[in-house]
């Protein structure tokens, strides 16, 4: 009879931890499954959010609320272990905590070819070390962003030992190059803005060439298929070829050949 | 002690009975989340397309500008050769609507007496579900420079 009540005993405790076991691992379980759900609703949200910059032709500046830590790398957003496919040029450091500061520029050479996002959270410091060729053109470009961007800029030719904070070197400015944290690339406001703002700059670099190609693609075939009486498509061709190279002293001449076109009464290329 | 113990083993019954149906229970609503996920999946597709359809048109690759600032329209000669591409299992096609034109697929060939453009198509082997969003478009045309009115399609397939 003692060994009967032992049995019971045994019984209950066995049933009785494989009960528990089973609440506690549906407990686990649906609170997985509330993060990861939380998760993609926020990437998707962000991802939305930044999408929708692209409808506006003009420079547009936002600040997003973050309420948790977002990962950037070249190709991905990440929201603890869930990540989502982008295809938004996002030039921002990898961590970004509290406040995102968008800053939305349509990347122009002379016709739109990409939509870039400059990002960086509210606690990020930019100091820019630059020298006697780099100190007017940094001070000018650093005084035409949002202010909300331009409180978190300083520039002078020493490193800045301080928490938060990035030096980037800007150096070298000669026959429209300039040096960006030893990267030589063309002068223009959007990419050395998106050199300072970007962790990932040579990997944002070849996404950039990619975007360009397939612009000055489109554009090639546009000029090569246009055709109207006096009005000449051919000479664009050996200029754009020299975009996709990368060599941007062109872009003078594609936008003469086009304001010609216009003065002409001819279609535009762009 | 007899009666006590049947009492007992009753009372295990009844716990390990009561377990169940509360196993059942959760069960069920663990289904339920799941098919509510998979509805705001399907949900979080469909505003994904409508945020694509809406930007298309800004899109170098498709957009027209005049002397570099953007015209809200799309550039009927650059519809006949674009580059886009990683845009999933999709069909984007461009008609335009008025004036009407003859119901012809444009190619470099028959441009522009023809009244539709088929941008990019990518189909699945096996496709369980098409959703179609449609939006209304300016459509420009260089030679004549005049614009006329269109519709995107976008058809997306799962």
């Amino acid at each position: 009879m003692k060994a009967q009540s032992e049995l019971n005993w045994v019984f209950i405790i066995v049933a009785g931890a494989i009960i528990l076991a089973f609440f506690t691992g549906f407990a686990f379980k649906y609170k997985d499954l509330q993060e990861e759900k939380l998760s993609i609703e926020l990437l998707n949200t962000l991802d939305n959010t930044l999408t929708s910059f692209k409808t506006s032709p003009y420079k547009t500046f936002d600040i997003i609320n973050l309420p948790t830590t977002v990962k950037i790398t070249c190709n991905q957003i990440q929201i603890n272990d869930k990540s989502y496919q982008t295809n938004n040029l996002l030039f921002s450091p990898v961590e970004l905590r509290t406040k995102l500061l968008v800053y939305y520029r349509p990347f122009k050479i002379p016709f739109k070819v990409a939509d870039f996002y400059l990002i960086t959270d509210a606690n990020k410091k930019y100091h820019l070390i630059t020298d006697s060729t780099t100190e007017a053109y940094i001070v000018d470009l650093i005084n035409n962003l949002p202010d909300d961007l331009k409180n978190k800029f300083s520039s002078s030719n020493l490193q800045k030992n301080e928490p938060n904070t990035k030096n980037i070197q800007i150096r070298n400015l000669n026959n429209n190059f300039i040096n960006v944290n030893n990267q030589q690339i063309y002068l223009n406001g959007d990419l050395v803005l998106a050199a300072i703002f970007s962790d990932n700059f040579n990997c944002m670099y070849d996404k950039i060439k990619q975007e360009m190609n397939n612009v000055v693609k489109v554009y090639e075939n546009k000029a090569r298929l246009i055709h109207k009486e006096n009005c000449n498509y051919n000479s664009f061709l050996p200029y754009l070829n020299d975009l996709k190279q990368l060599n941007f002293n062109s872009i003078s001449s594609i936008d003469a050949i086009n304001q010609e076109l216009a003065n002409n009464n001819c279609p535009v290329l762009y | 002690m007899k009666k006590a113990e049947l009492q007992m083993q009753e009372s295990i019954l009844a716990i390990f009975i009561v377990t169940i149906i509360i196993g059942l229970a959760l069960f069920t609503f663990y289904q339920l989340q799941l098919r509510s996920i998979n509805n705001y999946k399907l949900e979080l597709e469909q505003n994904r397309d409508l945020i694509l359809i809406s930007t298309l048109v800004n899109k170098p690759e498709l957009s027209y500008s005049y002397l570099g600032s953007e015209e809200n329209a799309l550039d009927t000669i650059k519809l006949l050769d674009n580059n886009l591409v990683n845009l999933g299992f999709k069909e984007i096609t461009i008609k335009q609507v008025y004036p009407n034109q003859n119901n012809i697929q444009c190619t470099k060939q028959n441009y522009p007496d023809c009244n539709s453009y088929l941008i990019y198509n990518k189909k699945p082997s096996k496709v369980t579900n098409t959703q179609i969003i449609s939006l209304p478009i300016s459509l420009y045309f260089p030679y004549t420079q005049e614009y006329h009115a269109g519709i995107i399609e976008l058809k997306s397939y799962s």
